[in-house]
This record gives structure tokens, sequence and C-alpha cells, in this order.
């Protein structure tokens, strides 16, 4: 199981001291609702029908004890004694007060959780197969690929403001037990000729438009993943529509435009991605089972890694979640 | 008769306007004829509600009831968990939503 760094912990902590202070002005008068909205949104707060709701991030759906004991005591503390898990392996509370929030993110970081894009347009949790690293039909874990994809996806410059909300799911296996095709990017990880890459399905989603995604790219190689899934995400927030929030989802972009012209236009984009140079090493990618021999533990330093965007250090980190798990 | 609803900012519990005050309980909520967005501005600058807006309702022997369910289901708390809502001891009190 992935265990945070001193970088995942130190923007955890930065993020609640961050929000501790927006709420007090909010409580304060020093800043308005329509200010404060988007803040708090950025950190899963809503304000619905009965009360305020906080949507905590459970990545891929992996919770160790400690994580799921700190659920039940905010539970317990700061709501009704329940909370609601999500269909994409969320939890939610939803009886929760403003003055509260901050006291339970502080919490929640001290077992490596937060709230963090777990609201808003911006890329969301990644889901996978609940199954994920235990099933015997898995061509390999898919666990660090998704957690590849929220390293690369927390604080994204480029896709913090999407047109819309944008959900990940990575499987791998036939059976698609996250469904994983009603998702905006669906990955399915397969091996072709030894080697490991990801079928790329685009557009799904369900809500009032429900759509199954179509395949975008058959196979996608490991080590072109990252660049693959940027593509992609630069094609939508380039031309997705954002003056119809019904119409926002990259479903409707590619309803619109059709899967093949969307499709030739992340080629396109892929070619000018992939020499941005965001593909951790081969060398060190998660490997399939059927290619441990692959598998390099040779572990980048952290000290060496300058910042969390940074592809040695993020396949690093990954690497080492991998080994743990 | 129209009434003016929000959340209570500290809190988000779904609150009345009184008259005087805000209210948990709809049957103390008042006819605001057409002052409830003066009302709403006034309030919202002071931080006693968030997110006030106007509805229309009916005035019942019971007290007012908002004519649209959703504000029906804010007034009673949620109906598939009669336990947490206002009245958590009357078995029917979902009815009065329908």
């Amino acid at each position: 199981m992935y265990k945070y760094d001193q970088y995942d912990q130190a923007i955890v902590d930065a993020r609640v001291a961050e929000f501790r202070d927006q709420v007090t002005r909010r409580l304060a008068g020093q800043i308005t609702e329509d200010q404060f909205k988007p803040l708090r949104l950025m950190n899963g707060l809503y304000l619905q029908l009965h009360a305020y709701m906080l949507r905590v991030a459970v990545p891929y759906g992996t919770l160790d004890g400690r994580q799921m004991r700190m659920l039940g005591h905010i539970a317990r503390k700061y709501d009704r004694g329940y909370g609601h898990f999500t269909t994409r392996q969320n939890i939610q509370y939803n009886w929760i007060k403003l003055s509260d929030a901050p006291d339970i993110l502080a919490d929640l970081a001290t077992v490596e959780m937060h709230a963090i894009q777990t609201s808003g347009n911006c890329i969301r949790n990644i889901s996978s197969d609940q199954y994920a690293g235990a099933a015997a039909d898995e061509v390999a874990d898919p666990r660090p690929w998704a957690e590849l994809l929220r390293q690369w996806s927390t604080f994204h410059p480029e896709f913090s403001y999407l047109p819309r909300k944008f959900k990940i799911a990575v499987i791998a296996a036939d059976e698609d037990r996250a469904a994983m095709r009603l998702h905006d990017i669906g990955i399915q990880l397969v091996e072709r000729d030894g080697k490991l890459g990801g079928r790329i399905f685009v557009g799904g989603g369900m809500g009032r438009t429900p759509m199954v995604a179509p395949e975008i790219k058959d196979f996608v190689g490991a080590e072109d993943l990252l660049s693959y899934v940027e593509a992609c995400l630069r094609v939508y927030n380039r031309y997705g529509r954002r003056d119809n929030i019904y119409k926002a989802r990259i479903k409707i972009l590619i309803h619109e435009l059709g899967a093949d012209e969307y499709r030739r236009q992340v080629e396109e984009e892929f070619k000018l991605v992939k020499a941005l140079g965001i593909d951790p090493p081969l060398s060190r990618c998660p490997p399939s089972r059927q290619a441990q021999a692959m598998w390099s533990i040779a572990a980048t330093p952290i000290s060496r890694c300058g910042s969390t965007r940074t592809s040695s250090c993020t396949s690093s980190r990954v690497m080492r979640s991998s080994i743990s798990a | 008769m129209k009434l003016l609803t929000g959340n209570d900012l500290p809190t988000g519990d779904v609150t009345w306007w009184t008259g005087e005050g805000w209210s948990r309980h709809v049957q103390e909520a008042v006819d605001v004829g057409d002052q409830g967005e003066a009302i709403a501005r006034a309030e919202e600058g002071a931080r006693r509600v968030n997110a006030p807006y106007v509805i229309d309702a009916t005035l019942t022997e019971e007290g007012p009831r908002p004519a649209h369910i959703k504000d029906r289901v804010r007034a009673l708390g949620p109906t598939v968990r009669l336990d947490l809502t206002l009245k958590p001891a009357d078995p029917a009190a979902g009815n009065w939503v329908i």
C-alpha cells in the first residue's frame, strides 16, 4: 500500500492550514459565500439539502485499518455516527459543521487522507476494481498505475479548471468490476506480446446522458500511458463546452466530434506531449505478473525529487508503493 | 404566501425566517410578502444565514407548508432516516412531505 512521503504530507498539511484560514475568514465575514464557495469545493465541502457534506477521497478504494478507524472516529465525533461510501470509492459525511471542517481535514491528514479534488471541475479520485491486486484474472496490479495517475493529477496546473469534473478508472481484468467504461477515461491494463499496456476508453458517463465509452486506443504501451492520458485531457480541455453545464462532460464532446476525430486529435496531441518526458522510465514501470524480470528495484532517492510533478519522483514513489503493496 | 429560507452559516442547518430571526422549524416561518429579497440581502450580509432564497408556500392548520417537495423535505429532514429528522419520535412524519 502506498505510503505518504515528506512531500505528500507537506502538501496535505499545508492545504489543511490554508483551508482553516479560509474558514476562519468566512465565519468572520471577511469573504463572501461567492468567494468562499470555490475554495470549500476544492476541499470537498458541499452545501447540500440538509447540511454541509464532506467527501473524503479513498484513493482507488484502498484503506488500511488505521484509516478505517479514523473514518469511524470522524463519523462519531463530527457527524451523526455514520458515513456513506460512494460508488466511486469515496466516503461522504452528511452532517458536517463548517467550523469543524478544518479539524476533520487535520484528523484525516494524520492518517494520510484528504478531501482534495473530491469536488470541482478537476480530475477526481482515481477508482479501480474492488479486488485490485487480489483478483486472479488481473494481468497486473492496477493500484500502482492508479497511484501514478493520482500523483500526476493532484494539483495538475493545466487541469484544475476543466470544463467539467473528470473521472478516471483503472482496471486490469477483462471483467469490468469498476464500471470502467462509464468513466470519462477508463483504462484496462492488458498484455500484448509480453508487453504491458492499456486499452483506452474515453467518453463514458452516467447521469442524465448515460453513455458507454468507446475504445479510443486498443493498446498504449506502459511507457506512453501517462502521456496518452494527458493528451486525452488536453483535447477535452481545449474543446469541451464551457457554456452549458449539461453538455460540458467529455462524453458530449466525443459524441459530437465522433470517436474517430477525437482519436485523431489525441494522436496529434500525444506527439507533442510525449516530448515533455512525463512518463516514468520503463524500467521502473509497475510490472505485469508475467514481466517481473523487467522490474528494477533501484529506487530513485527521495532527496533527488525536487517536485511532485517530475517523472523521476513520481515513478520512484509509485514503485515504493508497489513494493509494499 | 412567501417564505424565506436558507442554511445556518456555521452548522449548515436548514433555517426559516420568523420575522425576528431564524428558526429550524418551518411552523415558525412568516410570510415575507415582497420583502424576501431585501431581508435575505441584509441577513446574508450579517452572516446570520447562508444561501437564502424565497419560496412559495400555503398556510395550513399545521402552519406554513412549502409548495415544492424539495423544501418540504428540507423542512422535515431526510425521509430515508426519520430518526435524523426534526420529528424522530413521529413514525408518520414523512406523510407531511408527500
